[in-house]
C-alpha cells in the first residue's frame, strides 16, 4: 500500500509542479486564461496569475517532502475541485469552449500548436478528476498525523494534565 | 483545525510573496488593461455566436487554398507572432505571408492591407480547432474588408501537406507598423516542414 501512496503522491506533485512551470514562465498568458473564465474580477486576474502557480509548486513540494502534508493536500484538493467546477460551469452551463489554462503554455512549448489541444475541452476535466482520485488515495492510506497515545507500563496512557486532588 | 487553517494561510502567504516578488522584479503589470480585455471578450463572443456561419461561408480546404494562392491571394497568418516567427507558409509572390493577430490588428496593421485590398484575402491559424482565424475574419469585416476566406486546417494542414515554409519576422510594409512592431531582421527561407 505504501508504494501506491507514494506513486499517487509523486504523480500529483509532479504534474502540479510541471504545469506550474509554464504559468510561472508566462504569467500574463496565464492571466488571460483566467480572464477567459470570466469568474473573477478583472482587477484580480494578474495577482492570481502571479500567486497560483507558486501555490501549486509550494503545495507539491510540501506533499512530497512530508512537511505540513495534510495542509498541502487540502490546498491541492481545493484547487483541483475549484478548477474542475469552474471548467464544468463554462463548458456545460455557458457552452463556451475555452483553453483550460491548466498547464500555462508548457504543452505548447513541448509539443507545438497541437500541444494546446491535449487538455482542451473535457480532457482537462478528466485529468483533474484523475488527480483528485489519486490525491484521495494518498489521503485515505496515509496516517492522520496524530500520534497514538503512549502506553505506560501499567497500561494507562499518561496524561499531561493531572486532575488536582 | 485552527492549527491546520493557520498552516494553510502560511502556505498561501508564502506562495503569494514569492509570486509577487517575482512579478515585481520582472516588472510585470499588476492590473490588466480593462478596455483591451473587454474588447477581446466581445470579439470572442461574436466569434462564438457566428462560428458555424463563418465556417460555412468562408471555410476552405487545401485545394482551394492552394488555388487561391496561385491566383495571387494575400495570405494572412493569424497565429501569434512567436509562432509566425518560428515558421510560416512561404509564397513566392508579393506580399509574403503576413502576420496579424486579431488582438493586435490595430489601424497601423490594417493599413498594410489597404494597398492590396483589391485582391482576395485568405487567413489561416493553427488548426481546425483554432478560432484566431475567425476572430481576424470578424475584425477585418468590422473594418470594411469583405470576401475573406479561412483555410480551416491551418498550420496543421500546411505541415501535413508539406507546403514550403520559412521563418523570421513579418517586415513587409513595416513603415505602416508602429515603432515597436518594426523589425529589421531578414527572413530565412527553407523548403518543407521545419
Amino acid at each position: 500500500m505504501k508504494v501506491i501512496v507514494w506513486v499517487a503522491r509523486i504523480i500529483v506533485a509532479g504534474i502540479f509542479a510541471f504545469f506550474a512551470i509554464g504559468k510561472i514562465e508566462d504569467p500574463i498568458k496565464f492571466a488571460e486564461q483566467i480572464q477567459n473564465y470570466r469568474m473573477v474580477p478583472l482587477e484580480w486576474t494578474h495577482a492570481m496569475a502571479f500567486a497560483l502557480p507558486w501555490l501549486e509548486v509550494v503545495a507539491a513540494a510540501l506533499l512530497l517532502i512530508g512537511l505540513w502534508r495534510a495542509e498541502a493536500r487540502y490546498w491541492i484538493l481545493f484547487m483541483l475541485v475549484g478548477f474542475t467546477l469552474a471548467k464544468l460551469y463554462v463548458e456545460i452551463i455557458e457552452g463556451r469552449h475555452i483553453d483550460c489554462g491548466c498547464a500555462g503554455g508548457i504543452l505548447k512549448d513541448l509539443f507545438g500548436a497541437s500541444g494546446e489541444k491535449i487538455l482542451a475541452g473535457w480532457n482537462g476535466i478528466y485529468l483533474n478528476l484523475f488527480l483528485i482520485v489519486l490525491l484521495l488515495t494518498d489521503a485515505i492510506h496515509s496516517p492522520t498525523g496524530r500520534r497514538a497515545p503512549r502506553i505506560s507500563v501499567e497500561g494507562v496512557a499518561p496524561s499531561k494534565t493531572q486532575p488536582v486532588s | 483545525m485552527t492549527k491546520s487553517l493557520m498552516k494553510m494561510l502560511v502556505i498561501l502567504a508564502l506562495s503569494s510573496a514569492i509570486g509577487g516578488a517575482s512579478a515585481f522584479f520582472r516588472g510585470l503589470p499588476w492590473q490588466p488593461n480593462k478596455q483591451v480585455v473587454e474588447q477581446k471578450q466581445k470579439l470572442r463572443d461574436v466569434v462564438g455566436e457566428r462560428h458555424e456561419q463563418i465556417r460555412k461561408s468562408a471555410g476552405i480546404a487545401l485545394d482551394e487554398f492552394q488555388a487561391m494562392i496561385q491566383r495571387g491571394a494575400v495570405v494572412i497568418d493569424a497565429r501569434t507572432r512567436e509562432d509566425y516567427e518560428k515558421a510560416h507558409l512561404r509564397i513566392d509572390s508579393e506580399p509574403p505571408v503576413l502576420n496579424m493577430e486579431p488582438d493586435k490588428a490595430d489601424a497601423a496593421a490594417l493599413n498594410r492591407l489597404v494597398n492590396v485590398s483589391d485582391r482576395p484575402f485568405v487567413i489561416y491559424c493553427n488548426s481546425a480547432d483554432c478560432t484566431l482565424g475567425e476572430e481576424l475574419y470578424v475584425v477585418l469585416e468590422q473594418n470594411g474588408f469583405a470576401g475573406m476566406k479561412i483555410y480551416v486546417d491551418g498550420w496543421d494542414g500546411i505541415t501535413k501537406a508539406k507546403l514550403p515554409t520559412t521563418s523570421g519576422p513579418d517586415i513587409w510594409g513595416a513603415d505602416a507598423m508602429p515603432p515597436d512592431e518594426n523589425r529589421d531582421e531578414p527572413a530565412q527561407s527553407s523548403e518543407g516542414t521545419p
